[in-house]
């Protein structure tokens, strides 16, 4: 085991949820995509979506940015360095379990 | 169904990394704004353009369409909500046309004071245009 209560092998099951593993997907090769943009890609409700950010945010995997845009209020989302590097070893675990 | 320990079995984990896949293709479905390529073509086109204007009007309206395609490229991530990463390779094609429209900004700048060419803007624009059209629909 590693800080944070996951296995040294990448496995983490914080990012293995199918929503937050596709959010991590989806947030993995860009710089920040905003909320709008990930529940159209995810095809999911905002609850949904929030509750699921949430938990990556909790993890420090995730971070928000609040920017208003024509009045409206937008919220952009990113990896951070730990998400990233914990979203990469979990993708070589899935890969090393497939063989 | 995962093992005892939470992990996915071989099926789940191959599942998982369609899952990935299937969801990163997303990414590049995403529609970039109709208006995005041919504006950046007009911008890059109206650069080469405006050096045909007299004295100090060159040098301005090339500022000012210099900060006109950032605020271009800036509005096409606010419609898209989505903000590239620059990857290692999209950089190295970017410094590579950014190179090819400085040659010929140099080129037909050198050309049009020194040996009276000014027309040579007006072939110049189209194809730094063109450039650009390419550029935005499939890098930017």
């Amino acid at each position: 085991m590693v800080a944070g209560g996951e296995p040294a092998d990448g496995f983490n099951a914080t990012i293995h949820g199918p929503h937050r593993l596709r959010i991590c997907a989806l947030l993995h090769p860009v710089v920040e995509a905003e909320f709008a943009a990930l529940r159209a890609a995810l095809e999911v409700s905002d609850s949904v979506l929030s509750k699921q950010i949430t938990v990556l945010v909790d993890a420090g995997y995730v971070t928000q940015r609040r920017a208003v845009r024509d009045t409206r209020q937008r919220v952009w989302l990113r990896l951070t360095p730990e998400g990233r590097t914990a979203y990469e070893g979990h993708v070589a675990a899935l890969r090393a379990i497939v063989g | 169904m995962e093992t005892g320990d939470g992990r996915p079995t071989p099926t789940e984990a191959a599942e998982a990394l369609a899952a990935i896949e299937q969801t990163q293709a997303t990414l590049h479905r995403t529609p970039s704004p109709k208006w995005y390529p041919p504006s950046l073509a007009a911008m890059v086109g109206g650069l080469m353009l405006a050096q045909l204007l007299p004295g100090i009007a060159a040098p301005l309206a090339a500022i000012a369409l210099a900060a006109g395609t950032g605020a271009l490229i800036g509005r096409r991530i606010d419609r898209t909500g989505i903000r590239p990463r620059i990857t290692e390779d999209r950089r190295k094609v970017t410094w590579l046309i950014t190179g090819v429209w400085a040659a010929l900004l140099i080129t037909v700048g050198v050309l049009a004071h020194f040996a009276g060419l000014w027309w040579l803007w007006l072939v110049a624009a189209p194809v730094a245009a063109i450039g650009a059209l390419l550029a935005g629909r499939r890098l930017w």
